[in-house]
């Protein structure tokens, strides 16, 4: 292994004097998640024997002569590539076209976006350029992903080979799963104005008809702790049923439910419509919340091997957020409980723009419609 | 995806490590982004190209399909330039997969798989061509060559003998001067090679390559001031003939004559055997760009590693051991090369560096 380190570090300065290799092309594949990102090198020799690309014949290709000849470089080229994750086909798109200038002369270089209907683990790699032209040629693939970097060689012999991506180490899929929860939850508006909703009169006390600041701060606490332990375990409990595939909703109606509850919160702050027990609200509703979350992470994806670690980092994570979020506001909203804005302008008039918002959103999730 | 991993994604994307420079866009339509290896005006190259044109439809007649292979096996030996090689095998293919094919197909094959350091093979299909055709000069001398390369001096002796009552005097003896030469008797091989040096014509096509071997025969006998200039005999009549440069530049560096290599190579930088020379004299001149082109070398023995490519392992374990000083890595590399190739040079490397492990 040192050996071929020590090879490839000597690789990275090279001189400009043409040189005769045999044909071999560069493809470097980047993988994450679903999605690949591919630069593909292939020596302007080899595609001027398949398309004839010298108009002029006067045995040099210019830019512009490339350029007209683009649409069946790629189509060429990626006729004779088919990337799989497992068994699903990747189809390649968005090809661009550059140049690049190494020692043994010029390459047409194609970059391009490969979509695959699931997480790769495995990617099925069939590679078969040129070789009916040129049987030495050789395909030297490059792929990259979070965990490293591995080299592979493809030619006539073996054009068809299945990459395997590395397993990810036990604590890279806890970080990466665990900063997926924490971003979910950061940029959760839905769920965070809920949660918002519900403590924000957690620092007062409903009298006749209006607020008034609370005297003792352990019944607030408890309050606090009460609604975001029933929000946590309700959506922990569904996230956890929706990923295993026990239950499912359509995502659709989840995501207009989560706005629902996030206009009932919201409007619980100026009509005690869900009683006092807000707790029992944060849980029913923190029910539907977990499906949306369910939804966030199909779209990102659990590795099969690894997939209650996943999940269950990603729940964590999800509740680090909460928790800190939480942990940031209600100090603050302690301190400001007497006074007079805190009641009189951050809750009815915000939590009536809450309502507003969420009644906006829930518009637009349920008729699938933009309002904004 | 959180931010760390997608910068590392973008990261290891911009980091190809394949790349020596970036890609990039040309500004103008005009600009050249590529130089083809043909030249418009030379009729060889014309010919070529009308005759490539037929790759799309190979030659239905074989004698098309084989003057197309020759010229294209001329043009790799003649440049060192791999694809060449690879473009005689697509045209031969179809052929060789008749039930049965011609024979001069094999012994096109049997020369494109020693260009190729596939000497097994080669002699492989030199069998099938001596079997239809007993009395192929061609296939024998070729024969003779590839159990020299392997050490099997028996076996070159007696299809050296196969080329007497062919009509083939000169090859006859040269082929017998060799074997002789590798048997240990230099000495008299190369006086067996005086009455042919006086006798074949100055313009004679077979001279250079007569000279070539009385060079390389010289050189064993350790007549060293005949054998140079033998060789530069040779590159008079054939600037281009890389074996013989080679053989030159090894002969100057045994003689600590390294800026004359210089002299002679500094052009000659796209054949890997010839480059390494240069870089061996540079270095022993310690010239201000010998670490580019040291560089360069180990960047394209990289780029051999990479795509499984074993047929410069001489050279790579000599550019290990006298460059690197890496003797373990030399070591390693001298002996895969000792299975494919038995040469004198083959057994010097590999004696040097287990020398020099042994230290």
């Amino acid at each position: 292994m040192s050996r071929a380190w020590f090879w490839l570090w000597l690789a990275l300065c090279c001189g400009s004097t043409h040189a005769h290799k045999p044909s071999d092309a560069y493809l470097a594949l980047s993988v994450h998640g679903a999605e690949i990102t591919a630069e593909w090198q292939i020596h302007l020799r080899d595609l001027d024997l398949v398309l004839g690309l010298d108009n002029n014949g006067d045995g040099r290709i210019t830019w512009g002569e490339l350029q007209a000849r683009q649409p069946d470089i790629a189509d060429y080229a990626l006729g004779r590539l088919q990337l799989a994750a497992g068994d699903l086909r990747c189809p390649a798109n968005n090809p661009a076209h550059l140049v690049d200038q190494r020692s043994d002369g010029g390459y047409a270089v194609l970059r391009f976006n490969a979509l695959c209907p699931r997480r790769v683990e495995t990617l099925q790699v069939d590679y078969r350029l040129l070789f009916d032209l040129d049987p030495q040629h050789k395909g030297l693939l490059k792929l990259i992903h979070p965990t490293g970097i591995t080299t592979h060689v493809f030619s006539a012999d073996q054009p068809r080979q299945p990459l395997s991506l590395a397993q990810p180490s036990t604590w890279h899929t806890l970080v990466e799963y665990i900063g997926e929860g924490i971003w979910h939850i950061g940029t959760g508006y839905d769920h965070l104005l809920f949660l918002l909703s519900l403590l924000l009169p957690v620092v007062l006390l409903r009298t006749a008809g209006d607020w008034q600041g609370a005297t003792a701060w352990r019944p607030v606490l408890r309050d606090a702790v009460t609604i975001v332990t029933a929000f946590t375990v309700a959506h922990s409990l569904t996230l956890t049923l929706a990923a295993l595939g026990t239950l499912s909703l359509p995502s659709r109606w989840v995501e207009s439910a989560i706005a629902a509850s996030v206009i009932l919160a919201a409007l619980n702050n100026l009509y005690p419509l869900l009683g006092e027990r807000r707790w029992l609200a944060a849980f029913g509703f923190g029910l539907i919340h977990g499906f949306g979350f369910a939804g966030a992470l199909a779209e990102i994806g659990l590795p099969q091997s690894q997939f209650l670690l996943g999940l269950a980092a990603f729940n964590i994570g999800v509740e680090l957020g909460q928790l800190s979020i939480t942990l940031a506001l209600l100090p603050v909203a302690w301190w400001l409980r007497h006074s007079h804005w805190y009641r009189r302008g951050v809750l009815v008039p915000g939590s009536f723009a809450i309502s507003v918002l969420a009644a906006v959103w829930l518009v637009e999730r349920a008729f699938d419609v933009a309002l904004w | 995806m959180t931010l760390p991993l997608r910068l590392f994604a973008l990261l290891a994307a911009v980091y190809l490590g394949h790349s020596q420079a970036a890609p990039y866009l040309p500004t103008s339509a005009d600009s050249v982004v590529a130089q083809l290896p043909y030249r418009v005006a030379d009729p060889v190259d014309r010919d070529l190209l009308a005759l490539r044109r037929l790759q799309a439809n190979p030659p239905s007649d074989w004698p098309s399909a084989a003057r197309l292979a020759q010229r294209y096996l001329d043009r790799a030996r003649k440049n060192g330039d791999p694809r060449y090689l690879s473009y005689a095998e697509v045209v031969l293919a179809p052929w060789l997969q008749r039930p049965t094919p011609p024979t001069a197909a094999w012994l096109l094959r049997a020369s494109l798989r020693q260009s190729r350091h596939d000497f097994a093979g080669a002699v492989d299909d030199l069998r099938r061509v001596l079997q239809q055709e007993p009395r192929n000069a061609q296939a024998w001398l070729t024969r003779a060559t590839l159990l020299q390369v392997q050490a099997d001096y028996r076996g070159a002796r007696q299809s050296c003998e196969r080329l007497a009552g062919l009509g083939q005097a000169l090859s006859l003896t040269v082929c017998l001067a060799q074997v002789d030469s590798l048997e240990g008797r230099p000495v008299a091989a190369y006086r067996s090679l005086q009455p042919l040096l006086q006798s074949v014509p100055e313009h004679d096509p077979q001279r250079p390559w007569l000279e070539s071997v009385a060079g390389e025969i010289a050189e064993r006998a350790g007549q060293m001031a005949q054998a140079e200039s033998h060789y530069r005999r040779a590159l008079a009549r054939d600037r281009d003939d890389s074996y013989t440069l080679a053989a030159l530049a090894d002969l100057l560096l045994d003689q600590r004559r390294p800026a004359e290599v210089v002299a002679l190579l500094s052009a000659a930088t796209t054949a890997d055997a010839l480059l390494l020379r240069l870089v061996l004299a540079k270095a022993r001149l310690q010239q201000p760009d010998y670490p580019r082109l040291r560089d360069e070398l180990a960047a394209r023995y990289a780029a051999n590693q990479q795509r499984g490519d074993a047929t410069h392992l001489r050279e790579e374990a000599r550019f290990a051991l006298d460059i690197l000083q890496q003797p373990a890595q030399a070591l390693r590399l001298a002996e895969r090369n000792w299975q494919m190739q038995r040469e004198p040079w083959d057994a010097r490397i590999l004696a040097a560096a287990r020398a020099a492990v042994a230290k």
